[in-house]
């Protein structure tokens, strides 16, 4: 009883006391606006460079083929070193001014590293779609960009959803690197709120229940999303 | 893969019987915690930790005849470490407040601590070494650290924004590119700041607030405390602990000279 | 309306075709025959360019469609393609399948487009498969609705590539039935096939290509019953 009532003053010192409950709020939504415009230029990103790669691959245009090689140093560069080293180097060498906004900055370096990943994603989506379909969009009159549009892409993305879905839980948990700089996100506000009750465990254990609970909603969001788009494979 | 097995194995076994042995010659080391990047009570020479604390925490390892283990770790992190009991006594430059004595138990006073706010030489957005400076201003501090609760509490100052770094050198670099408005620091880690960083300075005038450190423990380990606090008055009444922080800061400042004139 | 000058395709150092000349006039339906690996169906898909020649010229309504200055996509609009795999495309209904191209490319309205494909849906029989996706389809209800997206563009010449290779034997019929209407109606048309019935009875010109050459060509009457060309002869005593 004695224990349960030091858990519940842990825990009460963790949230309500001095409205601590705030900044676990403060940091979830850092951690929201961060992962979800990452998100989004990730796959931006991603679907550019996989169009250019599996392009070049298809036309001898020598534009596309040096392309082609830049966005292959790319994707070497950012999943060959580590986000936190990639997060420091923008940080200090690309963001170094007055108000450089941290959403921002999260975003551009989640956002290119998470890049990067999904070319590759993308690209294996790409490249299993049937010959045939470029064929017949070809045939009809669309070109090369037209024909990625609307008939491949598509296809492409219904296939690799599932990697993309666990690219996206990968990069929200990714993001709590953001707080070595100083970034009030989730994770950051965790440890303020440790360094104030010198109690570690109420604090991250809240951390891991709202990322928990995010990465769930997010899962089943997808899941929502991958029915809907396999309503043609229904027979 | 069996062959492999059984090579780990006796690994194993070997480590286990060597630690056994040691430990049964020696004492149990003593192990410590510290934030080696507040020069000039701890901080790295190579790879070494040194510094005014590491003097102290030496002292106290002779006097108990054990071994000293130096974890390094962030300030925030040190604190946990000593009230989680991981280590035996935290050092780190450690200011003494309510809720932190709720948390641990803290040794005699064994130095005076004076914090300064540290600007942007070129651009100083701060005026003055004031609260009433300090309003709607980004203010950086080390999370946990003195200056951190200090400035968080809206009776002794309301800055539009506190930044809660784990290393000063971060803010540092955060205030040299105007990121935030300024460091708030105890005086002599930032006097070694601004001699590392030249772009920097410290505000004149008189200090912002004045502390005191202590060596916490974890709650209710009276035998360290007494421990300390015996070693703490010995080194107090010998003037050791001036001498200490001759040496950190002359060693500095020497060092400074040595690397001016190099270059 | 298609002409080909000394038409070559190599593939790396294997040579499959080896010089084509070729002339089809308006209104032609010329159906090309020949032993699998001749090259026949390179050279129909050399016609539109998706396979690119390594020589020679492909020209289509007075344009010169091998010379790079020319805007290929605008051109291949007029020029439906029918593939052996029918290379629908399957996230779409049908309904989209067939009215994706007008619109995006013609700038029709999505009413104008929609009009359009109940009329081509209707005109093929599969006027209640609008909203269906092409793997609720058969093999031969897909290859019509193929012919139909291709139609949807209005092409001046229709190319088949071994339309009925890919279906099962009881679905033939349909296809090739909805391809003499459109013979008799009268599309200009080259075909690729194994059908020797369809040639035979659709066909103005058939061409027999092996070895990457156009061996024989004649009107179907002459070309089935006195082929000259010994290959041709032996080709012939085995298909039909």
């Amino acid at each position: 009883m004695e224990w349960f009532q030091n858990v519940c003053q842990d825990f009460y010192n963790a949230t309500i006391r001095e409205d601590r409950y705030l900044a676990y709020l403060e940091g979830l939504k850092v951690t929201i606006q961060i992962s979800f415009f990452a998100v989004l230029v990730g796959i931006v990103i991603g679907i550019i460079i996989a169009t250019i790669r599996v392009s070049a691959k298809q036309t001898k245009s020598k534009i596309l083929a040096v392309l082609s090689k830049i966005c292959g140093a790319y994707v070497t560069v950012f999943r060959g070193t580590p986000v936190m080293v990639q997060l420091m180097i923008i940080y200090f060498w690309i963001f170094n001014t007055r108000g450089a906004n941290q959403i921002l900055i999260g975003t551009v370096c989640f956002g290119l590293n998470s890049g990067a990943y999904i070319a590759e994603i993308m690209r294996g989506g790409i490249e299993s779609i049937d010959k045939g379909q470029t064929e017949a969009g070809r045939s009809l009159g669309f070109n090369g960009l037209q024909t990625m549009r609307y008939i491949i892409l598509p296809q492409a993305i219904k296939n690799v959803l599932p990697a993309l879905g666990n690219e996206f839980i990968a990069l929200i948990k990714e993001t709590s690197v953001i707080s070595t700089i100083a970034v009030n996100d989730l994770m950051k506000m965790a440890s303020f709120v440790t360094s104030r009750t010198y109690n570690p465990l109420p604090p991250y254990i809240i951390a891991a229940v709202i990322y928990f609970v995010i990465v769930v909603l997010l899962t089943k969001l997808l899941g929502i999303f991958e029915r809907r788009l396999a309503k043609s494979d229904h027979y | 893969m069996k062959k492999l097995k059984v090579i780990a194995l006796t690994a194993a076994v070997m480590a286990m019987a060597c630690s056994t042995v040691v430990m049964a010659e020696e004492k149990e080391d003593l192990i410590i915690a510290t934030e080696a990047g507040f020069a000039p009570y701890e901080y790295m020479k190579g790879d070494q930790i040194v510094g005014v604390d590491i003097d102290i925490a030496q002292a106290i390892a002779d006097d108990m005849g054990r071994n000293l283990v130096i974890q390094n770790m962030d300030f925030d992190a040190a604190l946990l470490a000593v009230q989680q009991g991981m280590v035996d006594f935290a050092i780190a430059g450690i200011s003494v407040n309510e809720e932190r004595e709720e948390a641990m138990d803290f040794s005699d006073r064994y130095v005076d601590s004076t914090e300064v706010v540290v600007v942007n030489k070129e651009n100083p957005m701060v005026e003055a070494p004031t609260s009433e400076a300090l309003k709607d201003k980004i203010v950086a501090v080390q999370q946990g650290n003195i200056a951190d609760i200090w400035v968080s509490n809206p009776d002794n100052a309301e800055p539009a924004e506190v930044v809660r770094y784990t290393k000063f050198a971060m803010a540092a670099e955060d205030l040299k590119n105007d990121k935030v408005d300024c460091i708030i620091m105890d005086e002599l880690p930032a006097q070694d700041l601004v001699s590392q960083n030249p772009e920097l300075m410290i505000l004149e005038g008189d200090p912002l607030f004045q502390d005191q450190y202590a060596i916490a423990v974890q709650k209710g380990n009276q035998e360290m405390l007494d421990e300390i606090n015996k070693v703490i008055a010995q080194l107090k009444e010998e003037g050791k602990i001036d001498e200490f922080i001759a040496n950190h800061t002359q060693t500095e400042a020497t060092d400074a000279e040595a690397e001016a004139e190099a270059e | 309306m298609i002409i080909t000058k000394n038409l070559q395709k190599r593939f790396g150092d294997h040579e499959v075709l080896k010089g084509i000349d070729q002339h089809i006039e308006k209104g032609e339906k010329v159906v090309i025959i020949g032993p699998s690996g001749s090259g026949k169906s390179t050279f129909l898909r050399c016609l539109n360019l998706l396979e690119e020649p390594t020589g020679g010229e492909v020209w289509f309504e007075d344009t010169n469609i091998t010379d790079p200055k020319v805007d290929i996509n605008k051109l291949r609009q007029k020029m439906g393609m029918v593939f052996q795999q029918f290379n629908l495309f399957p996230h779409m209904t049908v309904m989209k399948n067939i009215t994706l191209a007008p619109m995006k490319l013609l700038g029709k309205s999505k009413e104008e487009a929609e009009e359009k494909a109940i009329e081509l849906l209707k005109r093929i029989g599969l006027e209640e498969k609008a909203d269906s996706y092409p793997n609720q389809l058969s093999g031969g209800q897909k290859q019509r609705i193929a012919i139909a997206r291709a139609l949807a563009m209005n092409p001046d010449v229709m190319l088949f590539d071994e339309p009925t290779s890919a279906l099962d034997p009881e679905m033939v019929g349909e296809v090739l039935e909805l391809m003499k209407e459109l013979a008799n109606d009268g599309m200009t048309m080259v075909v690729v096939t194994h059908e020797m019935g369809f040639a035979r009875e659709v066909a103005t010109r058939v061409l027999f290509i092996d070895e990457g050459i156009v061996k024989e060509e004649n009107e179907p009457q002459e070309f089935f019953n006195h082929p000259k060309d010994p290959r041709l002869q032996d080709f012939l005593s085995k298909v039909l």
